[in-house]
């Protein structure tokens, strides 16, 4: 796939700033080459294009949406796809399906974002620490790495819901608190490979401090995998709210969620199969695009080549 | 090994106390306990009253009037150490340790056949990739593990339903009555390891196709199938049988979403009620239940990894 000049670009100038020897700024030059390795997976590419479409349709949802996603109307319960200007018909209550898709399209995204931007944030400051510094920072994350081996994520999430009340604010702060362990322990493993790398070495003896090597030059050269991980975390975020949703513990009704749509769907299996349909294409294409995203982030990280 | 195996048992042991005291701190910071709770949701009638009551002079004879909260949890863990966890405040009728025998066996059972089904599956698919690697059927049967991979089980449940029920009425849609209410549990909880499990048998069989003694065995002219099963797969399976057993512990405890959409009756079911219900002796139950099944789980598979391979016994390996 990709010549030996790129890998051996990659492999000899993992240093992003100042000590970059080629022209024009090093880390410009990497990233593209990144970017250059990354368009040359397709399915990664497309499945990019349709997550940046999914952002735009969850922005716009209102104009987007046909009807109010929230209004109902009884008498119009369980129309079939296509039926009086109802694109997707409608649930048991009278509520426009394709409406509320697009709206819980809007929940799902949210979440899946904020929460794991939320689980980075604290994964990156503990692992750094606890990589860069050990002793007692590195004890705590690896306590709670094993405390958290014996609590499936999902299950302390379901605790921490039923504690922290079930707004979007507090479901988004369950899923990050439930899954930052992992996250934590992959930046504390990068940053203790990078420790021991001679730039980083030469950046000591030039006088960096602590933190200042840690930002930046540590974490810059652990983006990778810290991508790859986020663009793994989304969806993982994502398919957590909607299985709260499902055991009806996610964001509460009636703000539309996947997660309840298909719970509300089970019951009518047999006469509106379209109420579990609907949302499970959509929010199955979405897991597989942020996955195939993350596939295709990896690969043009790799620097060992394809792997077997 | 000895150490080694006390060593793992102590931190296990440690593990599982902080597990019990994150639920419990979590559950008094919860808002509303259970009286309260049940007064709301019930609408306070009599027969909720009753109840009330029941529960409240249970727990009073059981954790004695006006106690402190690490009493509470001390008497609690002292009833998880011998097994007598006392009533559930929702199922007041029913002790905690009884209701974890009766919905535990449910959950195991469907884990159990699922992991079944998965290994079925994903022994042949992971040797049939490997032979044709980075062939189309290689590319086709990793893409396909790559779907499995990322849509998680209820979502392959709302398939099935859509399919099976919605379309072919095949299947009772849930309960738990007979073996036709387990198909569609068990394919939907069988397809996420099945796609591991593919994965890791293509790549442990690609390892061992690269073995000397391989190369041997097709140079000494043995018929193709002979060596693939006697030579490579034997050798391929030993790691594989390892990941085993944490996919089995993790499903036991993962059946949480599969058993509310189908209506099993199995022990997600009551973890959940017992968590949105704030029913302590349940919730503490069951959250350590989940929890010694994995961590027992962990440390059976590190001692064994110690027993086959000396290298890996002081260790730390990951989790």
């Amino acid at each position: 796939m990709t010549t030996p000049e790129m890998e051996a670009t990659i492999d000899d100038n993992p240093v992003p700033e100042s000590v970059a020897e080629a022209p024009g700024g090093g880390q410009q030059g990497q990233w593209r080459l990144i970017w250059r390795r990354f368009t040359m997976n397709k399915l990664a590419l497309v499945s990019l294009v349709f997550i940046v479409l999914l952002i735009l349709a969850a922005i716009l949802a209102p104009l987007i949406a046909t009807h109010d996603p929230l209004y109902l109307d009884v008498s119009k319960s369980l129309l079939r796809p296509g039926h009086e200007n109802h694109l997707l018909g409608t649930d048991v209550l009278g509520r426009d399906v394709f409406s509320r898709l697009i709206f819980g399209l809007r929940t799902a995204l949210i979440v899946g974002f904020v929460a794991e931007l939320a689980a980075l944030a604290f994964a990156i400051l503990i692992g750094l620490v606890a990589g860069y510094v050990g002793g007692r920072p590195e004890q705590l994350l690896m306590g709670f790495t094993d405390v958290m081996y014996a609590f499936p994520g999902y299950l302390f999430a379901v605790i921490l819901v039923t504690v922290m009340g079930r707004s979007v604010l507090a479901v988004i702060l369950a899923i990050a608190i439930a899954s930052w362990v992992g996250q934590a322990r992959l930046v504390r493993a990068q940053t203790l490979t990078l420790k021991g790398r001679d730039f980083i070495e030469a950046a000591q003896a030039m006088g960096a401090k602590g933190p200042r090597v840690a930002l930046r030059y540590i974490l810059p050269n652990a983006m990778g995998p810290i991508l790859v991980a986020t663009s793994f975390g989304i969806p993982g975020a994502i398919a957590t709210e909607a299985g709260l949703s499902l055991l009806g513990l996610g964001v509460q009704p009636p703000t539309p969620s996947w997660g309840s749509m298909l719970t509300e769907g089970i019951a009518y299996t047999q006469v509106a199969p379209h109420l579990m349909l609907a949302p499970a294409i959509l929010f199955a294409l979405t897991l597989l695009a942020f996955n195939w995203v993350g596939d295709g982030i990896r690969e043009a990280f790799d620097t060992t080549g394809r792997a077997q | 090994m000895v150490r080694f195996t006390v060593h793992r048992l102590v931190r296990a042991i440690i593990t599982l106390v902080m597990v019990s005291l994150l639920t419990f701190v979590l559950l008094q910071l919860a808002p509303g306990n259970f009286a309260d709770l049940s007064a709301i949701t019930s609408g306070a009638t009599m027969t909720a009253q009753g109840q009330r009551d029941e529960v409240m002079s249970s727990f009073t004879a059981r954790y004695g009037d006006q106690v402190p909260a690490w009493q509470q949890y001390l008497i609690f863990m002292k009833g998880a150490v011998t097994w007598d966890m006392g009533p559930s405040y929702k199922y007041p009728s029913l002790t905690v340790e009884g209701i974890i025998a009766g919905a535990f066996p449910v959950s195991a059972t469907i884990a159990v056949l699922a992991v079944a089904l998965a290994l079925l599956v994903a022994v042949p698919i992971g040797v049939l990739a490997a032979r044709r690697r980075n062939g189309w059927l290689d590319n086709l049967l990793m893409f396909l593990v790559t779907i499995g991979n990322s849509v998680p089980n209820y979502l392959m449940g709302a398939f099935l339903l859509i399919i099976l029920v919605g379309r072919l009425n095949l299947l009772p849609s849930g309960g738990w009555d007979g073996p036709l209410n387990m198909v569609m549990p068990v394919i939907a909880l069988a397809i996420g390891p099945m796609a591991v499990l593919a994965r890791y048998v293509r790549s442990a069989v690609i390892e061992t196709l690269r073995e000397e003694y391989v190369t041997t065995a097709i140079a000494k002219g043995g018929p193709g199938r002979t060596i693939m099963v006697r030579h490579v797969l034997r050798n391929s399976l030993i790691p594989v049988v390892t990941v085993v057993g944490p996919i089995v512990a993790s499903l036991m405890a993962g059946t949480v979403f599969i058993e509310t959409m189908f209506r099993i009756p199995g022990l997600g079911q009551y973890f959940t009620g017992a968590a949105t219900s704030r029913d302590m002796p349940l919730l503490m139950g069951t959250t350590l239940f989940f929890a010694a099944l994995l961590v027992i789980t962990n440390v059976v598979v590190d001692v064994s990894y110690g027993i086959l391979d000396p290298r890996t016994r002081m260790e730390r390996r990951p989790a």
